[in-house]
């Protein structure tokens, strides 16, 4: 299990950066099983070479035998401690070409060594094939086929004067390393449709964070400025223009906020109210307050209101001397109604001068021929109210 | 006159903290100022002052996640908004969670000293744009079956927001309906009782109609 979950670790970590084929967890196992595999095929070898060294009667040179045989065994010896060493350590190496071409030159040499011995007891068994189950759990089928058929026709070789029937070997030796690489390749694709499932998942989570951080983001910037224009406007209220200025950015500021287009460009009694107060606040030394109890889109009638509307904040911006003027528009299923007030020096609604054009005509007249009224409310020194009514 | 209000200030604009707090000097207890939602409530909870000033819009949760924490404990510590966002359903929503009242951050510091005092002595506070969005939000007509007692504007109420959505103040619009300021004061604190107790769903549906996403 230890072994298992340091391949994985390494693995993960290296695969990265490599064109080596990935190594995924389920290799890491697979990588540990083919060096047990090994190991016992290994352990198989020495305890037949030993045997055979000690029963058997040579049939050749008995040095030459000494020679060959311990040189399988030093071969195996070497082959499964290497093997064992690197899936521990550095699995990734076990799936370099070249290791794995040295490996299988090693596992041919064991393979055929044993027919040179003449010896009808020994013979490789079991080593040579975990190189090819090697290639079965890092490589393709066609790589595998080729592996499994050198391994096989050595094995054959190998088995010349053993005991062992050929046609088992070939048999042993072509198959199982085929199935295993086709059961791998059958995992690894299953495994890679996961994770690219899952790298497009991860990657839709990361894009709809980095979305949310930037809305975040422009809204930590947005209340900022908002922040700092409110300052404005509380920190330099002698001035103005400044505070003009300020006031203006930040309810264009909040009407795009608020999903509009700054300003409203669109057809709403709402936004054609914030747009006159925009203009008189820009054109006056005024704040203009303005609040709207429901809404409706404008038409011909609603228009000639806005007008008469436009007409009293300008006229308080203009004369009342206030520094502020209230909007309230109400829009029910009956009526619509507009009131203007300021807390400015107010006049005598019965002394309207001639030269004031702007209240009989512009406010009064045009609400009377839109079918509606106008009616204002004024006192020198208690302001002005003008209050702007039409039926639905 | 009583004992100055103790106030702490909940904003994440220091420099707007800054600003009230010498504003305020001198006329109110400041006792604390914090920047966003957890430690607001830890030193609200700790201080216990009698207003807390709450920015509508904090980092972690928003004013309204103060509020929601800290009203359950101590129901007698008091919150008075200030926004300069002002999205509709952003106020209404700091309202409907339990502050007594909205201003808005350009107001000035004879307005926000009186709207503290207010708010401490348990009263409502309308700014004129408060009463703007209740009456939008109480606009149009009810559907049938719903309390009328509860998501509904009676006429002077209506007639009271007007009147300070047009900039009156209190006593103004006392005298403009002709009854004394201690009933125009229970028509407001009425009407920010129904605000919050409302389960009108137009109401909800007209903070969702203006959700800025």
């Amino acid at each position: 299990m230890r072994v298992a979950g340091r391949v994985t670790a390494v693995s993960m970590a290296d695969s990265k950066t490599g064109t080596d084929p990935e190594i995924v967890p389920i290799e890491g196992t697979l990588l540990r099983i083919v060096v047990v595999f090994r190991i016992i095929g290994a352990a198989w070898l020495l305890f037949l070479a030993v045997a055979v060294l000690m029963t058997e009667e040579p049939r050749i040179d008995p040095a030459v035998r000494l020679g060959l045989v311990v040189s399988v065994m030093a071969v195996a010896v070497v082959g499964a401690a290497v093997t064992s060493i690197l899936a521990r350590r550095n699995p990734v190496v076990l799936c370099q070409p070249w290791f794995q071409a040295i490996d299988v030159l090693a596992s041919i040499w064991v393979a055929v060594t044993p027919s040179l011995v003449r010896s009808d007891g020994f013979f490789a068994g079991g080593y040579p094939i975990s190189s090819a189950f090697l290639i079965a759990t890092t490589r393709g089928m066609g790589a595998t086929l080729a592996v499994a058929v050198v391994i096989a026709a050595s094995s054959v070789a190998g088995v010349r004067y053993a005991s062992a029937r050929a046609a088992e070997v070939v048999f042993i030796n072509l198959l199982a390393p085929l199935v295993v690489a086709w059961g791998f390749g059958t995992i690894r694709e299953h495994d890679r449709q996961r994770r690219e499932a899952e790298d497009a998942l991860a990657e839709e989570r990361a894009k709809r964070a980095r979305a949310d951080e930037r809305a975040e983001m422009a809204a930590h910037l947005h209340d900022s400025v908002l922040q700092t224009l409110a300052l404005i406007q509380r920190r330099v209220p002698e001035n103005r223009d400044v505070v003009v200025l300020a006031r203006r950015q930040e309810r264009a500021l909040r009407a795009w906020l608020n999903g509009g287009s700054p300003l409203g460009a669109d057809n709403l009694l709402t936004s054609a109210l914030a747009r006159v107060a925009d203009q008189i606040e820009s054109e006056h030394d005024v704040l203009v307050e303005l609040s709207v109890a429901g809404d409706t889109t404008l038409d011909d009638r609603l228009e000639g209101v806005v007008l008469a509307a436009r007409e009293a904040i300008g006229n308080a911006a203009r004369f009342s001397g206030a520094d502020r003027v209230y909007v309230l528009a109400e829009v029910d299923a009956e009526r619509i109604r507009v009131v203007v007030r300021d807390r400015g020096r107010g006049f005598d609604p019965e002394a309207i001068p001639e030269g004031r054009r702007g209240v009989r005509e512009s406010i009064v007249g045009r609400m009377e021929r839109l079918g509606g009224k106008a009616t204002i409310h004024s006192q020198p020194g208690r302001g002005t109210e003008v209050d702007l009514m039409v039926e639905r | 006159m009583s004992e100055r209000a103790r106030v702490l200030v909940v904003d994440d604009h220091q420099l707007f903290r800054a600003g009230v707090r010498s504003e305020l000097e001198g006329r109110v207890d400041i006792v604390g100022e914090a920047s966003e939602v957890d430690a607001a409530i830890e030193l609200i909870r700790e201080r216990v002052p009698d207003v807390v000033l709450l920015d509508v819009h904090l980092p972690g949760g928003g004013g309204r996640a103060v509020i929601e924490a800290v009203h359950s404990s101590h129901p007698e510590i008091r919150f008075l908004a200030l926004s300069v966002s002002d999205s509709p359903e952003d106020v209404i929503g700091v309202v409907r969670a339990g502050a007594r009242g909205y201003v808005t951050k350009t107001v000035d510091p004879e307005e926000l000293v009186a709207a503290i005092e207010t708010v401490a002595r348990g009263d409502a506070v309308f700014s004129p744009r408060l009463a703007g969005f209740v009456l939008d939000a109480f606009a149009g007509a009810l559907p049938i079956g719903e309390d009328p007692e509860l998501n509904q504007l009676t006429a002077r109420e209506r007639e009271v927001m007007r009147l300070i959505a047009l900039g009156h103040t209190y006593k103004e619009a006392a005298q403009r309906l002709d009854i004394s300021v201690k009933t125009m004061e229970r028509h407001v604190s009425a009407v920010l009782r129904k605000l919050q107790l409302s389960n009108r769903h137009q109401l909800a549906r007209w903070a969702a109609d203006r959700g800025i996403v």
